[in-house]
């Protein structure tokens, strides 16, 4: 957070109106689903070096694929935290019940752990590594 | 029911645990804090000073008025448990239920309007205990307090919040004394899972935290209850010319961990100066221990 505002929702006549719990609350009952086909390898000091394999796009053939570099794999290394947040997706849990756990074992607030999952789970997200798979839309309502 | 407390920029507010501050208003700014649960927001408080007092009760009823007019479906009650002199409305809304609430703080002349936001119904006993909470700081306190996101800072009289930034498990808060200036700048720091990224003895971490070029003139270890801290005092050029004058910046870095909420706190002092002396300004505090007693001043 900065020291910043940033103007609440307001209806036509300027009153609040509440807003809509659009992203946070699917987010929160997803579920991470790991690669399947991703291979792991512990580092020291509770790294994790991941395997991803990469599909070979359909444009890369001769003479293309002689020329440009092509990988089968990405390999990303994760630190202990990232380890940790992989160790979680174990495919059952939510992303709010992997903020929870986080948090619980680090000693942070709720806000604190889920600041710092879902930045994360965003990061595994793009290289490939998670996909996060949505829940019905039923929620208990406060 | 047990309230955590947030003080920001004179105000103090309680809020259950699990309502979090997502969103504070920056120097110059009409006062704002916005409180959220882990799925949206929950609690939003405004305050702005007032030039005249102005008659709450009928502002209240135009407003009850113009929203029965403006859409029929919106049903309007008035909040009998608002605890005096809070007055207020509720009302339903096709997206769920909001209450209004305002009172008038006449010393300070500041208006505080609240806002409530349920997707079910309205909690009237979480309401009213907010409500109750609702306090301002006077204006002749020797410190002002600021409590938000786990760090609870008494900063200088005349002394404001300029920048406040939060990163993953680092909440930083820095301190300008009146009008601005750079020169006893005040900054303070909360730093998360010590755990994970402090791997060397604190006194060489908080050596590395200095700025760059700096020299260090003294280091110690303080004795300050409940925790000890490590203390640096060190000094940087600010120009050549005011190097020539013999003035440089001098500063002092103070940092402790603290057990019981493992957290790592850093607190920094700045000042212009010829010499080698520098203390902590009075009235300056840092509570840790969850607000339950530890303090270094």
């Amino acid at each position: 957070m900065t020291a910043r505002t940033q103007r609440p929702p307001t209806g036509p006549a300027g009153a609040p109106r509440p807003p809509k719990e659009l992203v946070t609350r699917d987010y929160l009952k997803a579920v991470p689903q790991r690669n399947e086909a991703m291979q792991t390898e512990s580092r020291p000091r509770g790294a994790l070096l991941v395997t991803v394999p990469m599909r070979k796009p359909a444009w890369m053939v001769p003479p293309l694929s002689w020329i440009l570099p092509y990988s089968s794999s990405r390999r990303v290394e994760l630190d202990a935290l990232g380890a940790e947040v992989i160790g979680l997706c174990d495919g059952k849990r939510s992303v709010e019940s992997i903020i929870e756990a986080f948090a619980q074992r680090h000693r942070l607030s709720f806000r604190e752990g889920q600041l710092a999952v879902t930045q994360f789970l965003k990061l595994l997200t793009a290289r490939g590594i998670v996909a996060i798979v949505g829940r019905s839309k039923e929620s208990p309502k406060r | 029911m047990e309230l955590e407390r947030t003080c920001w920029r004179g105000l103090a507010v309680g809020h259950p645990r699990d309502w979090e501050l997502s969103l504070a208003s920056g120097a110059d700014e009409p006062g704002r804090c916005s409180f959220s649960d882990r799925y949206q927001e929950r609690l939003r408080v405004e305050w702005h000073v007032l030039q005249r007092v102005p008659d709450l009760d009928g502002m209240l009823h135009k407003y009850r008025h113009r929203m029965e007019k403006k859409d029929s479906d919106v049903v309007v009650h008035e909040m009998p448990h608002a605890p005096e002199p809070w007055v207020g409305v509720t009302r339903r809304t096709p997206e769920g239920w909001i209450t209004n609430a305002g009172r008038l703080f006449r010393q300070r002349r500041w208006l505080v309007e609240v806002t409530f936001l349920w997707s079910g119904g309205p909690d009237a006993g979480t309401e009213a205990a907010v409500l109750e909470s609702i306090d301002t700081e006077s204006e002749d306190v020797p410190a002002r307090r600021w409590h938000a996101l786990g760090l609870r800072v008494a900063a200088p009289r005349g002394y404001d919040l300029a920048t406040a930034s939060t990163q993953v498990g680092r909440v930083r808060w820095e301190f300008l004394p009146p009008r601005g200036e750079r020169d006893g700048a005040i900054t303070v720091e909360r730093l998360a899972m010590p755990d994970m990224w402090l791997k060397r003895p604190l006194r060489d971490w908080l050596a590395g935290e200095l700025p760059p070029h700096a020299r260090t003139v003294r280091q110690d270890a303080v004795a300050c209850a409940p925790h000890g801290a490590e203390q640096i005092i060190s000094t940087s050029r600010i120009t050549p010319l005011l190097s020539l004058l013999g003035i440089r910046r001098l500063r002092v870095d103070r940092a402790w961990r603290c057990p019981i909420e493992d957290r790592i706190y850093h607190m920094s002092y700045a000042v212009r100066s010829r010499g080698e002396l520098i203390e902590l300004p009075d009235g300056l505090e840092v509570q840790c221990c969850g607000g339950r007693g530890g303090r270094q001043e």
